[in-house]
């Protein structure tokens, strides 16, 4: 068809610029490259948010946790009376405390 | 592993495969094969030098980041399913650079022309039918550059704009008929002969 021909021969007039010469190049050095990062600041706050919560990573939960409990049950084993440290009384309680300032009032008083 | 002169033997589908095995040479065969065709039909999508070849770039870095995309199983030719990556980047690219540049086409074609009295004319008629060809919308521009342009067949037209040929067909036909009616307006097709005759022949 005429009308067709004159459109198709009107179209193939049209021209694509020639690309500059090194593009291939460009292409191929550009894949010996790692691909660069993506997400922007919603990945860097997650990132950051995962750095801080790795300092609080426990190595071996189950042996923390054992050794946490075996000094829990050591120490309360000695928690409801009044040692004698270094020369010192300690109260390890305050109703231990109570008690000792009772015996000391009672210690002045007499000294007194 | 194959030596260079070996690797020029392989055809696109066998370099994708070796591709998927990072074969950087491989992959250096296919963009010095392909580049220059691809540019084209990028350029046809979206006609802007720089971008046009920022498009051709960035599709075949992704082919080699993720080179899994291509799947060998389907039989699927490389240059039809690159066309789609393509195009798709293409319309991406015109699609996000839309408000900034609106449709100044005409401004960019300028920046690569010779600047001679005799090409004068022909470069103004380049500017208009360019301006024409854009007009028209995306899948019957898309329509237009695979089956007229890059000579695809409309089976392989169709496989890429993933529509049937029939559709394919109508698009095309659309696309001519709309182009008719921008060009007659612009004067480069002759209204009165009913486009036997067109501007500057």
């Amino acid at each position: 068809m005429d009308h067709d021909k004159d459109l198709d021969a009107l179209l193939s007039k049209r021209s694509v610029p020639e690309m500059r010469s090194n593009l291939e190049h460009r292409i191929i050095q550009a894949s010996l490259k790692p691909a660069p990062e993506s997400g922007g600041v919603l990945k860097g706050i997650k990132s950051f948010m995962d750095g801080v919560s790795q300092l609080f990573v426990i190595p071996q939960p189950a042996l923390v946790m054992t050794l946490v409990l075996m000094c829990g049950f050591i120490m309360g084993g000695y928690s409801d009376s009044i040692t004698e440290y270094a020369g010192y009384t300690v109260a390890s309680t305050a109703l231990d405390a109570e008690t000792l300032i009772m015996e000391s009032d009672i210690d002045y008083g007499e000294f007194l | 592993m194959a030596t260079p002169s070996k690797l020029d033997e392989l055809s696109d589908e066998e370099l994708m495969i070796r591709i998927q095995s990072s074969d950087h040479e491989a992959f250096s065969l296919l963009v010095m094969r392909h580049t220059k065709m691809f540019y084209a039909a990028a350029y046809r999508m979206y006609p802007y030098q720089d971008e046009a070849e920022d498009i051709v770039q960035e599709a075949f870095l992704k082919l080699w980041r993720k080179p899994d995309m291509w799947k060998t199983g389907k039989g699927a030719k490389f240059t039809t399913w690159f066309y789609r990556v393509v195009t798709n980047l293409a319309i991406d690219y015109a699609r996000k650079k839309k408000d900034s540049k609106g449709s100044d086409v005409l401004d960019r074609i300028t920046d690569n022309t010779p600047d001679q009295q005799d090409t004068m004319e022909g470069d103004e008629q380049q500017k208009l039918l360019e301006d024409a060809i854009q007009e028209l919308p995306e899948r019957q521009k898309m329509a237009l550059n695979l089956c007229f342009y890059e000579e695809l067949s409309n089976k392989e037209a169709a496989e890429i704009m993933d529509i049937g040929v029939k559709a394919l067909e109508s698009l095309l036909m659309r696309a001519k008929s709309g182009l008719r009616d921008i060009l007659t307006r612009q004067g480069l097709l002759n209204e009165e002969e009913s486009g036997r005759h067109y501007y500057g022949s």
